[in-house]
């Protein structure tokens, strides 16, 4: 089984993906708690195929908790998750991961001790060619290629990371989770990564950003919510979720 | 310098090591990738050689087919068996909880082992390649020697291979970075956990096989054998518990030093020979641990620890005189060797309860606290009698002079806090292994050394009982009020002790020692004094302990015991080491369980004594993972049955979210998804079929 | 002679840089603010100035003192105390036991006893004294570990993200008593998300990006900066390939 590009899934027309299309991924009035201190409470969200929705919010109000949920690293203590119309709440983070969501977390999501040429070798479970995996991976991000033979622990921060997103790939995910892309890196490298992010959803993944940058990646989402005390505040279009920006990140500035 | 005896002391210590290697490595691997250290590992190595010895030798198979079978089959189910059952679940669990229950999984395996093969039958496994040599020079080396040499060389490349060029070793190493992330791809992290126990046991049969058949002349006894494969743990502490090719080195200095230390002493000192030489690879380790770097403070932990009700002083004083009137009904009604049983049980209790402010307040690991009671009884042997005809001589203060018993706090505690510096500024684990090796260490070079508590023909083992003139403590059982005395008021101290200063700090250690240090208090230095009291407490119960048969023997501390110092920590977590009901029950526990079982015995007409051991591995393993140990799951479901109310709820609120909530989501609350669920949903997403997304 | 000083700090983890070159004052009497994007170091900060975590480069003092080498407790017995982003409060303890294990610790001859009770009601605790501590909501939590960082009679006060899980009238009372805190002598080092709070309390601020001081200064001129602007809601990626969405 040789699997075809992703980009050989059509995408949706309109963002939003229409009414006639259940989105990729759902939440429904999730709730989940850290023992006994709940921090979603009752978050409602729709990804739909092929589209880039960014999370945005203050610290502490719920998103890499939301992350956390839909990749099955916390249990939804109400509610449910769904992924192309089942539910899936209840399966594990690897189970999760084989049915097609990838999460790349917070931090660098890629393996220190292993080469590039063995983080991308790791998870080519669904039967494609490590050549061809290489060969994508290389396309997309031709500065890995220099360093195959090299430990990914010891690459730059933003080689990291484009390793990050790579491996993610390699898995041949329906819906790409990722955490904070551009924790500790500089604009220039963050901006590189986004407008990959944007490629990789024109081909058909559905990506769901938890992002600090909310211009950066304002700039290549589709949708955004903008999350609040444990639950989604607000969603809408890019520009329009530009303008409240400010007031939710650094209080009243202007 | 004779050369030729050189050479072969380096060949045998290469041969040596690399039986170490593979045991080692195997100890590796597994606590690598699977994150729990397997305290059972050498139990494993010693049951797998048992096994092979019932397949080769009971029922006569070619060696081949034997190893198969074994090394093949046997021993890696083995450790999948044990990985699926045990392991699985203490993924989230605290520290000490892990090595609970792979101590307690240790002393099981070996009652496992005793009840299959009966220790009075004497066995032997050939060796391999029965009198083939070849000759380097004048030296003769055996081909068993160059196979084993040649294993440990195999085993490297295989492992090097796996790791390098299979997806699986690849996905093993990214384990050890990151066992999440792997999840996150896909990987099945709980899968490699179990090859990697499946594989660990695989090389600790094959370790314990080779050295049961090999040259060094341990064959096969139970405890002997389990204890060298042991010896590997040393090899693995140079290689940081990580890197198989350091684990490699560590094992070469271990053989060699070891071989030697035989070669180049034999004819000088007797003792050294015997005593100090078995136990090398134990002082290496100790070496290994003053090497290891200092670790960053550790922070908080998800998990959370159990809330136990801190009786007030009133309340327990009163359960104290309970106890005493308790002690005193039992001493008019039972006599004999039973009322003497039950005295030793509250003696062994009292060791127990030295457990309670270490391990229960302050969630550290103690596996040598047979051997502080020893000294304790060593002290109160040499202060309080009027005379001895061996080693160290006597003070002479007086026959049960209670200076005995101080004495024996004392020298414990001073003891304690000196074997607890190299590893008490490390983690838990090393800790718990530095008291091992001290166990072991102490039982050969000092019990066993035969000044000390005689070799049983002298009277040098005699330990008085305490004379405190006015009370005559000479008959059984006043002894056993006395006792009942002595625990009181330690319980007394110990709850006390919680409900004050030094207790609150324990506590705070436990919960987060980078906060402790941030507030102004030394982890280490509280460490430090805990430990050392803890020594002490054991010392003095140590000295009461001798005082009942007023006689000792060095068997009953070393580290197998009985009662033993494995067996004591294990017993004590049983009856719950966070209360001191707890170490009252396990006291008692460790000490009738076996009568009973030989009771059974004699009229079933069949040995049942060996059950003891078995049960209490199998107590120790089911109740290991409640820290709360067997007290409060009683009280809980007493409590529970009171106010009518399931104690599911009681429970979950003692111990934070079970541990089993956080492996697979959301399983407590919705069922878990189906497999067949799952293959659907696979095929749907499944890229190739993307296109039908949402359709179903 | 400031209350706090850091040096050009600089840490390094595995060829990464987290901090190259911190310089940072805090005085007496006054509440500082350390605030910039997740990732920028500063509680890698706050690790170096409580020893938790060697700097490759730099010193830290207290009161002129230096203490680079120092372990961390004895910084704390020099009066330096903090509180964790990451909860580090005594779960197994009551919220009064978390305050007597503090107080405990120190040798200024003030009854421990007394001084959890002030502490207690000075930061609005009363009514959980007697609680478990991992049995109350976070934002409580989080006063307890402020209350037991005060319980150590601190001259210097480093508070990691103190408000997050507060509401906002509990908020509105914390800043309040941050303000106290600071009249009443203390030096108060203040990382924190809700940079109205920081904007309403702090005298000085300084701004942490990629492990850099990038700007500093009192709120107004903070606020005006637009190097602060962009590291933290980042710039619009010029371009790329879908051409959806839009950037205001």
């Amino acid at each position: 089984m040789t699997g075809p590009t992703p980009g050989s899934v059509a995408r949706a027309g309109t963002v939003g993906g229409g009414p006639e299309r259940p989105p990729v991924l759902e939440l429904r009035q999730v709730r989940a708690a850290y023992g006994r201190i709940e921090v979603l409470r009752g978050v409602d969200l729709a990804v739909p195929e092929g589209a880039v929705v960014a999370l945005l919010g203050r610290n502490g109000a719920g998103k890499t908790t939301t992350l956390n949920v839909i990749s099955g690293q916390l249990p939804a203590t109400h509610g449910s998750v769904m992924l192309a119309g089942r539910r899936v709440d209840g399966a594990s983070a690897d189970q999760l991961a084989r049915l097609g969501v990838c999460t790349v977390p917070e931090g660098r999501g890629v393996f220190p001790n292993l080469t590039v040429h063995e983080n991308l070798r790791l998870f080519t479970y669904r039967g494609v060619a490590l050549d061809q995996v290489e060969a994508e991976t290389f396309a997309r991000f031709p500065r890995l290629q220099a360093r195959r033979k090299q430990l990914a622990g010891t690459l730059s921060g933003g080689e990291q990371q484009m390793l990050a997103l790579a491996r993610a790939l390699t898995t041949r995910p329906a819906v790409l989770l990722l955490d904070e892309l551009s924790m500790g890196l500089a604009p220039i490298v963050v901006e590189e990564l986004y407008a990959q992010v944007a490629k990789i959803a024109t081909e058909g993944i559905s990506v769901l950003v938890v992002e600090q940058f909310a211009r950066t990646v304002l700039a290549v989402a589709d949708l955004a919510a903008v999350m609040h005390h444990g639950a989604i505040h607000h969603v809408g279009r890019p520009d329009a979720i530009m303008d409240q920006l400010s007031d939710a990140y650094l209080g009243n500035l202007s | 310098m004779d050369w030729n005896k050189l050479l072969e002391l380096t060949i045998y210590g290469v041969a040596l090591a690399s039986i170490y290697a593979i045991a080692a490595s195997g100890l590796v691997v597994t606590y690598t990738t699977s994150g729990i250290f397997n305290f059972a590992h050498g139990a494993i190595g010693m049951l797998m050689a048992f096994t092979y010895w019932q397949v080769r030798v009971q029922w006569g198979l070619p060696t081949w087919l034997s190893l198969l079978i074994v090394l093949g089959f046997v021993a890696p189910f083995t450790g999948a068996v044990i990985e699926r059952t045990l392991i699985r679940n203490l993924r989230a669990a605290p520290l000490a909880v892990t090595l609970v229950v792979t101590a307690a999984l240790m002393v099981g395996l070996m009652g496992v082992a005793t009840v299959l093969w009966p220790p009075d039958q004497s066995r032997s496994l050939p060796a391999f390649f029965t009198g083939k040599t070849v000759s380097i020079g004048s030296t003769i080396v055996t081909y068993q020697q160059l196979l084993t040499i040649g294993l440990a060389v195999l085993l490297a490349i295989l492992l090097k291979a796996l790791f390098t060029w299979t997806r699986t070793g690849i996905a093993m190493r990214a384990v050890v970075d990151s066992r999440d992330l792997v999840a996150l791809n896909g990987g099945r992290p709980v899968m490699l956990s179990t090859l990697s126990w499946a594989l660990g046991a695989m090389l600790a049969g094959l370790a314990g096989i080779l050295l049961a058949s090999g040259p060094i002349g341990i064959g096969l006894v139970i405890e002997a054998l389990t204890l060298v494969v042991i010896n590997a743990y040393a090899a693995a502490l140079f290689g940081r518990l990580r890197s198989i090719p350091l684990t490699f080195v560590g094992a070469l200095i271990i053989g060699l030093a070891q071989q030697y230390t035989v070669g180049y002493s034999i004819t000088k000192n007797a003792f050294f020979n015997t005593q100090i030489v078995p136990v090398v690879p134990y002082l290496l380790l100790f070496v290994a641990l003053l090497l290891m770097p200092e670790g960053r403070l550790r922070g908080a932990q998800l998990v959370h620890a159990i809330k136990i009700r801190v009786p007030s002083l009133r309340t327990s004083v009163i359960w104290s005189g309970v106890l005493v009137l308790g002690g005193w009904v039992v001493a008019e009604l039972v006599t004999g060797t039973n009322l003497t049983t039950i005295s030793k049980g509250l003696a062994i209790g009292i060791i127990m309860l030295s457990l309670v402010p270490l391990t229960g307040y302050a969630g550290q690991i103690s596996l040598c606290q047979m051997t502080f009671a020893g000294i304790g009884a060593f002290a109160m042997s040499r202060v309080a009698s009027s005379g001895t005809t061996v080693g160290f001589g006597s003070l002479g203060i007086g026959n049960g002079s209670p200076l005995g018993l101080l004495a024996a706090f004392v020298l414990a505690a001073a003891v304690g806090a000196l074997i607890a510096l190299p590893a008490i500024r490390l983690q838990g684990l090393y800790l718990a292994l530095a008291t091992m090796a001290f166990a072991v260490i102490m039982s050969s070079a000092f019990f066993e050394g035969g000044a000390i508590f005689g070799t049983g023909s002298t009277d040098a083992g005699a330990v008085q009982r305490p004379d405190f003139g006015m009370f005559s403590l000479s008959s059984n059982g006043a002894y056993l009020v006395f006792l009942s005395v002595v625990f009181g008021l330690v319980a007394i101290g110990v709850l006390a002790l919680r409900r004050g200063p030094f207790g609150r700090r324990l506590l705070a250690l436990r919960d987060s020692p980078a906060a402790v240090a941030t507030l102004g208090g030394s982890p280490t230095r509280t460490k430090l004094l805990v430990f050392s009291l803890s020594a002490g407490l054991a010392g003095l119960g140590g000295a009461l302990y001798g005082g009942v048969d007023r006689n000792v023997t060095p068997g009953q501390f070393s580290f197998f015991g009985p009662p033993g110092s494995l067996a004591v920590f294990v017993l004590a977590v049983v009856g719950g080491v966070a209360t001191v009901t707890g170490p009252l029950i396990g006291g008692q526990l460790l000490l009738l369980v076996p009568v009973f079982f030989t009771w059974l015995g004699t009229k079933l007409k069949t040995d049942l004594t060996p059950y003891a051991q078995v049960l209490f591995g199998l107590a120790g393993i089911g109740l290991g993972r409640n820290p709360g140990g067997a007290v409060v799951e009683i009280s809980t479901r007493f409590r529970a049955l009171v106010s009518g109310r399931m104690p599911r709820e009681t429970e979950m609120e003692a111990n934070g979210p079970p541990i089993e909530a956080l492996l697979v989501p959301g399983s407590p609350l919705g069922a878990p998804i189906a497999e067949s669920q799952l293959l659907e949903l696979d095929a749907l997403l499944d890229l190739e079929e993307v296109s039908g997304l949402g359709r179903a | 002679m400031a209350a706090l000083e850091v040096d050009d700090v600089a840490v390094t983890f595995g060829g990464l840089a987290a901090l190259t070159s911190v310089d940072l004052v805090a005085e007496a009497g006054a509440v500082t603010g350390l605030i910039g994007p997740n990732g920028a170091g500063k509680t890698t900060l706050f690790n170096v100035i409580c020893g938790l975590q060697r700097a490759r480069r730099g010193r830290v003092q207290l009161d002129g003192r230096d203490v680079t080498g120092a372990r961390t407790f004895n910084r704390a017995r020099l009066g330096l105390a903090r509180t964790f982003q990451r909860l580090e409060v005594f779960g197994s303890l009551t919220t009064r036991e978390n305050l007597l294990v503090a107080a405990e610790m120190q040798r200024n001859g003030r009854d421990p006893h007394a001084v959890a009770q002030e502490i207690l009601e000075e930061v609005g605790l009363t009514e959980y004294a007697d609680a478990h501590v991992d049995s109350i909501p976070t934002g409580l939590a989080r006063l307890v570990e402020l209350g037991r960082a005060l319980a150590t009679d601190p001259k210097v006060l480093l508070l990691d993200e103190p408000s997050s899980g507060l509401d906002e009238s509990e908020t509105t009372a914390f800043g309040e008593l941050l303000l106290r805190l600071a009249e009443r002598g203390l030096a108060v080092l203040l990382v924190e998300h809700d940079v109205e709070l920081v904007m309403r309390v702090c005298s000085q601020i300084y701004v942490l990006d990629f492990g850099e001081i990038i700007a500093s200064g009192p709120p107004d001129s903070i606020r005006r900066s637009s190097a602060v602007q962009a590291a933290y809601l980042g710039t619009p990626v010029a371009a790329h390939a879908s051409g959806n969405g839009s950037a205001s």
